[in-house]
């Protein structure tokens, strides 16, 4: 039982942090920078999260495979075979978790009256810094809030996660393939035990989350 | 000495201003949507003019004419102070992170003075 949940864990943990990155820098620059196509990235993000995670996973299982364009290119150069690994699993996570995270920061970034950064930027402050002691400590509430709903996505990600990386015990057995695998061969009291703690689980972070930033939110 | 001559478009609204200010205070003075706000942004740079120029005792600060190589320099090099209509402390900063924020981001050993001095 334990095994499937640290996977989960650490994949969890490793796909929010290179979501949390992605997500954040795309909706700076989406928001805040001149960009070009800037629609058609945005509608690229948020199709993610409406298409089906299984379509998700097929387009990741195409790219990553070993025929593949960025397969072929990581085997190719560093002898690196991603599907069917934990690593697949991060990828898939971290690719179906990013439009929360994006749209969080993304709000969080337009919630910020501009002329803060104005106010920084006549005060002898180059973009970069704003970004860091003005835009991100000021949108702190809504990027926290986005890194709470990743971690929790990308802990249940399953359907992507199936396709791209399979459901191999011991290695790409994360707990939302578990408990589906653990129904189909009728071991219901594993079942039932893994859909427990998921549940309290997320319940618990959000909750927290929520109670966290009620206390901390600074803005007037 | 502030010389200018800029034209700027926003929307429909169209802002052309040229003159001279000499040292001391001048009061600009119009009706509410006249541009004064629109004419301090962009002496301060956190506007594009579309054309023309600006240039702040003999130092081009903005130059754009038909053909000529376009100069703007950045906000941050402008050495121009502004004080916003709401007067925007940082809300997450202590007041003294407030009062720092602007002079860390100058030569901190021509200053010679850390924070606490500077609050003294």
């Amino acid at each position: 039982m334990w095994t499937p949940i640290l996977l989960s864990v650490k994949v969890a943990i490793v796909a929010t942090f290179i979501a949390f990155i992605t997500g954040t820098l795309i909706a700076y620059f989406l928001t805040k920078r001149s960009v070009p196509f800037k629609n058609f990235f945005e509608t690229l993000i948020i199709l993610l999260l409406i298409l089906p995670p299984s379509v998700t996973g097929y387009i990741l299982l195409y790219l990553f495979g070993k025929r593949g364009p960025l397969g072929m290119l990581l085997l190719e150069n560093f002898h690196l075979q991603v599907v069917f690994t934990w690593g697949a699993c991060v990828i898939a996570s971290s690719v179906v978790a990013l439009p929360l995270m994006y749209q969080n920061a993304k709000a969080a970034f337009l919630s910020v009256d501009p002329s803060y950064e104005k106010a920084a930027r006549t005060l002898g402050s180059g973009e970069v810094k704003i970004f860091f002691t003005v835009l991100l400590p000021l949108s702190y509430p809504g990027i926290i809030s986005g890194i709470a709903l990743t971690f929790a996505r990308a802990l249940g990600e399953f359907g992507a996660t199936l396709m791209v990386a399979g459901n191999i015990p011991n290695k790409t057995q994360t707990i939302p393939t578990a408990i589906y695998y653990a129904v189909q061969s009728g071991n219901s009291p594993l079942a039932q035990q893994l859909v427990v703690l998921m549940t309290v689980f997320s319940f618990l972070l959000i909750f927290l989350m929520n109670m966290y930033l009620k206390k901390k939110d600074f803005r007037l | 000495m502030l010389y200018f001559n800029v034209e700027k478009n926003i929307g429909t609204f169209n802002l052309k201003c040229e003159g001279e200010f000499l040292e001391g205070v001048t009061v600009i003075q119009g009706a509410s949507g006249s541009g004064k706000t629109t004419f301090l942004n962009l002496i301060a740079g956190l506007l594009v003019p579309d054309r023309g120029e600006i240039s702040l005792e003999n130092k081009v600060l903005y130059k754009k004419t038909e053909g000529g190589k376009k100069i703007d320099i950045p906000v941050k090099r402008r050495d121009i102070g502004y004080v916003f209509q709401n007067y925007h402390l940082f809300p997450h900063m202590t007041v003294l992170d407030n009062i720092m924020y602007g002079i860390i981001n100058q030569n901190k050993e021509k200053l010679g003075l850390t924070g606490a001095e500077k609050l003294e």
